[in-house]
């Protein structure tokens, strides 16, 4: 078994997301940002004393192959 | 989330799995080899004023030759940038510059945390365009693979970590 914030994540609905790294915590996306800096930044404001999990949700819903 | 493990001698990660839409428009799961990890400056105990950390998914990537983190992180995590560890990277093809240094990893399993080590990691000059470089982690085999010998069973999903005793590195 995964982390809360991971499990959450394989359920959340990611439409109202995409292009924008979102912070999440127990089960609820406490923050969003349209870079890594802003969403930090936004979920910085929601706790302090917890540490979120990031997660960059892409632009497109395509399958996109990972050539790195 | 629990916390302060330290280097468990042997545990397994299923691989992640994304959710994309084929040419028929099916919602179909790709399965990647991403783990939870956490990165700090310090090994000592966060503080978000001055050793913040940032947790997130990175792919375990033994073409890597080091950790990769995005610039942004590196700016979120205070790292210094120091011109004598400049040194030019080739991702996918494109040169770019990086900054080195070293961050403390700590790896997410089930749910709780397990500290690796210092290890180094580079980083952007500048956010490289158009080839990922700027959203993706990577976990390199500096760092990560001198410090767990890791198995991939691609047809499972699964990745199997097994802790290096230092004597045998």
């Amino acid at each position: 078994m995964s982390s809360a914030e991971s499990q959450f994540l394989m359920s959340l609905d990611r439409d109202k997301y995409r292009g924008k790294w979102i912070a999440i915590l127990d089960s609820k996306v406490i923050a969003e940002g349209k870079d890594i800096t802003e969403a930090y930044n936004n979920a910085m404001k929601e706790t302090k004393d917890r540490t979120p999990l990031f997660e960059y949700i892409p632009e497109t819903e395509e399958e996109q192959t990972l050539i790195l | 989330m629990k916390g302060g493990f330290r280097n468990s001698e042997k545990f397994g990660f299923k691989y992640h799995t994304d959710l994309f839409k084929n040419e028929k428009g099916e919602r179909i799961p790709i399965k990647r080899p991403r783990i939870e990890v956490v990165f700090r400056k310090y090994s000592e105990k966060t503080n978000p004023d001055t050793n913040p950390e940032f947790r997130a998914f990175a792919l375990v990537d033994s073409g890597s030759d080091v950790c990769y983190i995005p610039k942004q992180i590196a700016d979120i995590l205070k790292l210094e940038r120091n011109e004598e560890n400049k040194k030019e990277s080739i991702g996918v093809g494109k040169k770019i510059w990086t900054y080195r240094t070293k961050v403390y990893l700590e790896i997410v399993n089930k749910g709780r945390r397990i500290g690796v080590d210092m290890v180094e990691v580079a980083f952007p000059e500048k956010d490289p365009e158009g080839i990922e470089l700027d959203i993706n982690i990577l976990l390199g085999r500096k760092g990560l693979f001198t410090n767990y010998e890791i198995t991939f069973n691609d047809l499972s999903g699964y990745m199997l970590f097994k802790h290096i005793q230092k004597d045998n590195r």
